[in-house]
């Protein structure tokens, strides 16, 4: 596909995404403000998939020592933040 | 896997992400929100593992058994008062992640490239310039607010 091309599809996904998100998060009650924030960071850590890519695929010895790096720092930023939000979460069940 | 059907599988995990974020904004639904999040993450992690040929696991099991066990200690063991800025450690945890994939995409882009004598196309540099900034930006940021808030 021609180079153009690819980049407008990427802006377009990028633009739609900003309003989807922006839509969802508005109008959300304040004690939920953590752990949307906590979730949303967990989400945040889909940059796991550059990594894998990065970590696997072994081009030089380089981008393989880079890429587990970020393997490690964003499976820690996944699991650990949806791990913190389940807890926030029940911490908010107990009260009711 | 095909590459279409793997595109499938990353619009199921971005769908998934949407319904999980919007159930977090209400009460009732948030706990299910949080692990259809979670869900959506297993799913996109096993497509790229399956969609990219010629993987080596080694190093990819290395990364996410010493980040996951990490992940898991820090997230159990952590005190409910000091939650927030546990969040915001595991935020710049990702904004580090996206800063060194930024740096590694341009490093194997250079080594092709200087290979294969062709040019760098906008959408790669593009895309490797705002990855890297706002990587650097979510780190530093964020270990400046844990270090505010501990």
């Amino acid at each position: 596909m021609d180079p153009a091309t690819i980049l407008v599809s990427g802006i377009t996904v990028f633009m739609l995404a900003v309003f989807v998100g922006f839509e969802i998060i508005t109008k959300i009650p304040p004690t939920l403000h953590t752990p949307l924030m906590s979730g949303s960071n967990a989400i945040s850590g889909i940059t796991i998939v550059g990594a894998l890519i990065s970590a696997g695929t072994q081009q030089t010895p380089l981008t393989t020592i880079l890429g587990t790096l970020a393997v490690m720092f964003a499976t820690l930023n996944v699991v650990g933040g949806f791990l913190v939000t389940h807890r926030m979460l029940e911490m908010f069940k107990k009260k009711d | 896997m095909d590459p279409n059907l793997a595109n499938l599988f990353y619009l199921l995990a971005a769908i998934l992400f949407i319904m999980g974020l919007k159930g977090l904004t209400h009460p009732r639904t948030a706990v299910r929100g949080n692990q259809l999040g979670a869900l959506g993450m297993l799913v996109a992690i096993v497509t790229v593992l399956l969609a990219t040929t010629g993987v080596n696991f080694v190093w990819i099991i290395v990364g996410v058994i010493l980040g996951g066990l990490v992940g898991v200690i820090l997230a159990v063991k952590i005190e409910m008062t000091a939650m927030p800025q546990m969040v915001a450690l595991f935020n710049g945890f990702g904004g580090g992640a996206s800063f060194i994939v930024a740096g590694a995409a341009l490093h194997e882009t250079v080594h092709e490239t200087v290979q294969t004598g062709g040019v760098i196309h906008n959408q790669l540099s593009i895309s490797i310039a705002v990855s890297g900034l706002i990587g650097a930006v979510t780190l530093l940021g964020s270990l400046v607010a844990f270090g505010k808030m501990q």
